[in-house]
Formats: C-alpha cells, sequence, structure tokens
C-alpha cells in the first residue's frame, strides 16, 4: 500500500516535471528522460533482497515522502553563503539545494577550465553524455536521468593543468517540503590535462539533505585527473553517490572517497579502463558513528591489456553504524596483462557496529595479476599499551592510533591544500589534535 | 621510590611472579638477572601497568602512591618508565608526534602549561644528540622498519625525553653490538641522578660493564633467590645459572 503512494507520487511527479515550460528541455533529451522514468517504474526503489542493496535500507529515501522535483528557486535568496563556513580557496562552483549559482561561483584559474550547466553541453557532447550509467540495471542512474534539472559540465581543456582544485559545494538550507535532489555532472578531461576536482557537502542547522547525484568523468589520453568525494556535511545527509569514469591510454584518474559524516551514503564508483597503460586509483575512508550507514560499491572494469588498478578502502565504525563494501573487479578476457589489486581494512570499535566486506572478482583473462584482501578488526592491543606506557590516555591513544589508521588513506591526496584540511578535520572527528598540543 | 612487597602475578590459571620483593631507593641502580622464562619481563609489564597480567596478592608502593591502583598511563605520567624489550611498531604515528602527544599529557598531568614548540624541539635535538640518532627517525612512523638496535635507542631516547623518575629497563641490551650498547650506557650514566633510580633487567653482564650497578639481584621462577653488589654479575657470568636452579631444587 505504501509503495503505491510513493509510486503515484513520483508518477505525479514526473508529470509536473514534463509539463513543466521553464524547464524547456531539448527534445532530444525529453525523449531520454521519458525513457529513463520508464526504466525508473520498471525498475523501482531497491530493496534489501536486491543483492547489490542487501545491506542498505533505504527507506529515508523510497519511504520518505520525498518530491524528486527541484526545490523552488525563491527558497535559495535567503541564504547566507558565509554561514556555511568553509573556506575559501580554489575554483568555486556552488549549489544551493541543487541549484548552480553562478553569482555565488568564483572561477581564479579561467585559462584551461570551461564550465557550463550541464543542459546546455548535452548536444556539444555528444556521445558523451548518459553513455557510462546503464539506466536499465541501475534505478538512481534511472531517476537521475528522469528527473534532473541542473548539474555542471566541467572541461579542462586541452594540456591544461589546472593550479587549484575546482570544488563543488552542495550546500542544502532547509525547505518548506522534502526534497530528494537530482544532479547531473560531466567532466571532460581532455588529451594531456591535469585537474583536482573535489565534491563538498554542507548541510545548514536544521536542514535534513537527500541527493541523488550523477557525475560522469570522461578522462582522455594522458590526462591525470584527481577526484575528491569529501563527504562531511555536519547535519543529516542521505547521498547517493555515482560516479562514472572512462579513461583513454595512458590517463590516470585517481578518486578518493571520503566520509566522515551522514545518515546514509552509497558511494557507487565505476571505472572502466578503455585503453592500455590506464591506471587507476581508487581510495576510500569511512568513519561512521550513531546509526550512520556508509555504502561503498566499486566496479573497476578492465577492457584491453596492460591496465593498472589499485584500491584501498579504510573505514573505522564506532557506535551503532554499519559500513558495506563491494569491490568488483572485472577482467575481460582481451585484458591480459591486468594489475589489480583491493584491499580493504576495517576498525570495528563498537560491538553494536558491523561491517559487510566482499570482494568480487571476475577474471577471464588468464595473464593477470590480481590480489584482494580484507580485514575486520581491533585496534591492536600492544600498540595501545605502548602509547599508554608513555603517558597518553587510553581515550587518545585510541583517537591517535585510529587517526594513524585512517589517514593512510587521506595522505594519498596529492593537492596539499586539502590534505591539510582534510587531516585537521580528521584530527577532529577522532577528537584528537597534535596542533593543539 | 619503589618499593614491591610480595608480589604475585600471572595469567589466567598460572601464577608467574611468586612473591617478588625488592626496595629501590633514589640514587640507585638494580639490575637483575636471571634465565629465560623465569618472569623478568612479567615483572616488567605488571610494574607498568599491562591488564593482561592479574595481580593476585602483594603491593606496590611508588613515590608514595599506591602503583597498583593506578592505569598504565597514569603510572607514566607519574613518573614510571619502560624501555620495552620488544618495541612496538605504530604505522602513522611520527615519533615526534608520539613525544610531543606524551609529554604534553605529562605535563598537564602535573598542572604544567603546554610546552612551548621551541623549547620542545630544543629539547629533541638535545636527546637524539644524547643516544645519537638522526632527526629523520623522528619523522618516519614510530619503530617501524628500524633496526633492533635503533628501536632500542628509540626507547632510550624516549626515556630521556620524559626525565622519569624510575627507568625499567627490560633487556635493553640483547641484540646490540658494542657501538649501541656503548651509546645505551652512556644514556644512562648521563641521565642518572640523585634523585632517579634505574631497574635493568639483563641476561648478560656485559651491560653492567658500562653501568656500573648498586646492586644485582638474581631472579628465578617468579622471584628473587640471590641478591649481591655488583660482583654477583660476574659470578654469574663465570656459573651460569645452573647452580642457581639446583640450589632452588634443593630446596
Ligand atoms: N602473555 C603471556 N601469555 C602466556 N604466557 C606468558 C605470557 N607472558 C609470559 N608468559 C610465560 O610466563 C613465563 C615468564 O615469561 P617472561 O616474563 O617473558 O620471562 P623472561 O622475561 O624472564 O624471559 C614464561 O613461561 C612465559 O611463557
Ligand atoms: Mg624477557
Amino acid at each position: 500500500m505504501n509503495k503505491d503512494i510513493v509510486e503515484s507520487s513520483i508518477d505525479n511527479d514526473f508529470e509536473t516535471f514534463q509539463a513543466n515550460d521553464a524547464l524547456a528541455f531539448s527534445d532530444a533529451l525529453m525523449q531520454v528522460k521519458r525513457a529513463a522514468f520508464a526504466d525508473f517504474t520498471t525498475l523501482n526503489f531497491p530493496s534489501t533482497k536486491n543483492e547489490e542493496w542487501r545491506f542498505t535500507p533505504i527507506l529515508a529515501i523510497s519511504k520518505g515522502a520525498l518530491s524528486v522535483l527541484p526545490v523552488a528557486i525563491s527558497a535559495n535568496a535567503a541564504l547566507k553563503l558565509n554561514a556555511a563556513g568553509k573556506e575559501e580557496f580554489g575554483n568555486k562552483i556552488i549549489f544551493i539545494n541543487g541549484h548552480y549559482s553562478a553569482s555565488k561561483s568564483n572561477i581564479v584559474d579561467e585559462k584551461g577550465i570551461k564550465i557550463s550547466k550541464v543542459i546546455d553541453s548535452i548536444e556539444s557532447q555528444e556521445g558523451k553524455f548518459n553513455t557510462l550509467s546503464d539506466n536499465h540495471s541501475e534505478p538512481f542512474s534511472a531517476l537521475n536521468t528522469a528527473f534532473f534539472n541542473d548539474g555542471i559540465c566541467i572541461e579542462i581543456l586541452k594540456n591544461a593543468s589546472i593550479e587549484h582544485p575546482i570544488i563543488i559545494e552542495n550546500i542544502f538550507t532547509s525547505t518548506a517540503n522534502k526534497h530528494f535532489i537530482q544532479q547531473r555532472n560531466m567532466i571532460i578531461a581532455e588529451a594531456g590535462t591535469k585537474a583536482s576536482i573535489v565534491f563538498e557537502y554542507t548541510v545548514q542547522a536544521n536542514a535534513t539533505a537527500y541527493m541523488n547525484i550523477l557525475s560522469e568523468c570522461f578522462v582522455a589520453e594522458n590526462a591525470h585527473i584527481e577526484l575528491l568525494h569529501d563527504i562531511q556535511p555536519n547535519h543529516p545527509l542521505h547521498l547517493i553517490n555515482n560516479t562514472f569514469a572512462a579513461q583513454k591510454k595512458d590517463s590516470t584518474f585517481t578518486c578518493h572517497s571520503i566520509a566522515t559524516d551522514g545518515t546514509l551514503i552509497r558511494n557507487n564508483l565505476s571505472v572502466r579502463l578503455e585503453e592500455k597503460n590506464a591506471i587507476c586509483y581508487l581510495n576510500g575512508l569511512y568513519i561512521a558513528t550513531d546509526n550512520h550507514l556508509i555504502d561503498n560499491h566499486l566496479a573497476v572494469h578492465h577492457l584491453v591489456p596492460n591496465c593498472q588498478s589499485h584500491q584501498l578502502y579504510k573505514g573505522v565504525l564506532k557506535d551503532k553504524s554499519t559500513g558495506v563494501f563491494n569491490g568488483k573487479i572485472f577482467v575481460h578476457k582481451d585484458a591480459q596483462k591486468t594489475n589489480a589489486y583491493q584491499s580493504n581494512k576495517n576498525l570495528v570499535l563498537s560491538d553494536t557496529a558491523v561491517m559487510h566486506t566482499k570482494p568480487q572478482l571476475e577474471i577471464f583473462a588468464d595473464d593477470v595479476k590480481c590480489s584482494h584482501g580484507a580485514t575486520v578488526g581491533q585496534l591492536d592491543e600492544n600498540a595501545k599499551f605502548y602509547l599508554m606506557a608513555r603517558g597518553i590516555s587510553q581515550e587518545h591513544a585510541t583517537a591517535l592510533l585510529t587517526y594513524a589508521f585512517a589517514s593512510e588513506v587521506t595522505e594519498k591526496i596529492s593537492n596539499t591544500e586539502i590534505k591539510k584540511r582534510l587531516n585537521t578535520q580528521l584530527q577532529t572527528k577522532l577528537g584528537y589534535s597534535f596542533e593543539a598540543l | 621510590m619503589i618499593s614491591i612487597k610480595n608480589l604475585h602475578a600471572g595469567i589466567e590459571e598460572k601464577e608467574i611472579l611468586k612473591g617478588f620483593s625488592l626496595d629501590i631507593k633514589a640514587g640507585e641502580i638494580h639490575a637483575i638477572m636471571g634465565p629465560n622464562g623465569t618472569g623478568k619481563s612479567t615483572l616488567a609489564s605488571t610494574l607498568a601497568g599491562r591488564n593482561t597480567y592479574e595481580v593476585t596478592a602483594g603491593e606496590v608502593q611508588f613515590n608514595g602512591k599506591d602503583l597498583l591502583d593506578m592505569e598504565a598511563d597514569e603510572r607514566a605520567r607519574e613518573g614510571l618508565f619502560l624501555a620495552f624489550q620488544y618495541p612496538v611498531e605504530i604505522p602513522g604515528v611520527s615519533t615526534t608526534n608520539f613525544m610531543r602527544a606524551a609529554i604534553a599529557e605529562k605535563r598537564k598531568h602535573h598542572g604544567l602549561p603546554p610546552m612551548e614548540a621551541k623549547e620542545f624541539l630544543a629539547l629533541m635535538r638535545e636527546k637524539m644528540a644524547l643516544v645519537e640518532i638522526d632527526k629523520q627517525f623522528m619523522s618516519r612512523s614510530l619503530n617501524e622498519g628500524f633496526s633492533g638496535g635503533e628501536k632500542k635507542r628509540n626507547e632510550i631516547f624516549q626515556m630521556a625525553m620524559l626525565n622519569p623518575l624510575l627507568s625499567i629497563l627490560d633487556e635493553t641490551d640483547s641484540g646490540l653490538d658494542i657501538d649501541a650498547l656503548r651509546i645505551v650506557a652512556n644514556g644512562v650514566n648521563k641521565l642518572r641522578t640523585k634523585d632517579n633510580a634505574f631497574l635493568i633487567i639483563t641476561h648478560y653482564q656485559r651491560l653492567l660493564e658500562y653501568i656500573v650497578p648498586d646492586f644485582v639481584h638474581v631472579m628465578y621462577e617468579g622471584r628473587i633467590v640471590k641478591s649481591g653488589g655488583k660482583e654477583l654479575a660476574l659470578e654469574l657470568e663465570e656459573k651460569g645459572y645452573d647452580w642457581i636452579k639446583e640450589e632452588n631444587i634443593v630446596q
């Protein structure tokens, strides 16, 4: 019964959405959206009976009576940006309740970057838009494609090396109705480029945010792209974060998925290694507290010979939190000389926290180097005693060792500004600060 | 400084310390020698507060306080130091940050303000020179990939930084070459004052040529079976431990 209500509400939403002249989608896009909506109607929100969602109930989203329509823009007028309190550096792209705000955004590295609204780039990027996700099997890709009306297309122009990070900040304010915001982005890194791109989330006090974000990332020949998902919203955030990347030859794609806060976080990350000598580094850190859930689902597709993929995911689970890691590696039959590595290490710091970890390797080539390992454990008692034997309290010893465990991931961030900020935040999160000593 | 009376401790059903007693006064250096497996490390760990060992009887007064009543961290802040027989490798924590944390907590415990950064660095430099450790070790992960000798020197470095009242050195000399041994001994001798004390657990009398003890005790099966001056170490070196074992079996 309940399910019918939700479905019909989404049906109504799509009717309303189609009828809204102000949105002005091209006919071609509207066709894509209709097909995606049909896909979503077939798939529906996944339940825990769906193997891909087994440990991740999304009732807060599916039964939350959320609207998938855009938030009324007038809700943004009152926003005072600095209230968000993030220090300013780099190129800033600001979204408020899902709407791109050109006036509040600020691009400092003008040479080499082209920024446009995703809706305006679909035609010029034909053959790219909506090619990496699969609306037939991925409910949130289908939902996103059907309902997105905003998002950004970032083009890094040929051979450009972008000095400062490009920071995409999604700010959520409290709104009259609850919205499940659908955002669609494209990152197009042309040949020979180098850039760091950061996604941040700020949820203001009294707000609860729901977002389904999908970013397609095209990494051309010899491009070196670093992506950081910096998820520490400080207030309730339910985030389905879908990232798809496709890599051409001699490129590197590095993705750090850092989540140290959030009520429900699901990172879907999928990388296609499409041409030889492409390398991807997928790093993740999740620190879950309370009854929060952080889920990382990864898929790496080795399609051609001589590519490498490296996954390092580390988790800290406290209180009644749940962590999920599912790492798929597909080595297709032509992908000889593949080097694929996966490691997932977890610290479970309370009796009531749980971690579900599962590697999933499907290898159809024979000349392959592939290794994987997963651990779920507690802090090393010997290490703790060693610290305490020098006068460090149990609480601080725990924090210090947890920081040491977690910072292996943040240390891999190449941009020093961002790394420093993250490490400081991490220390604060763990209740321990070297600087404050 | 410390007064250990009839200490019994062990794990689960197994008693390892069986009535260990010893008094150490400020300014003294005591050495404990004894065969392997006799409980020397258990004594050191129990005094330092490792929870693995359960104390079943006895009492320990340290600097006027009930030592057994305190957790490991508090014992350390009160001035007890254990140089580990097997120092632990701690990836991701540098020696510098480790020492900064340890000193900060000790000062706080004694009601002192945090040490100025400049003062801290000067102290680090002075103590690194004392144990001849290169400064590149300070930013590396604690003990990770250090050689046996480097780990032991790092223990003495930490001791020097924390300036404890009572230092227990658990086989700090084993596995050291003669140069490292000299450095460790020199460290102890330089740190020695009339107000602090040392308990040196060793297997060989070699170290005691460099650090001259006031008293030597022989430990066997969980307690002291013989005590004497520094000449007892030489006697043990000559005769080995068999005569001690025999004497005690006869009893
Ligand atoms: N944590 C422990 N678990 C089990 N046995 C232990 C443990 N610690 C010490 N023992 C046992 O207690 C005895 C004394 O050990 P130890 O104190 O290390 O002796 P020593 O340092 O004199 O060589 C040995 O038989 C050893 O195996
Ligand atoms: Mg021992």
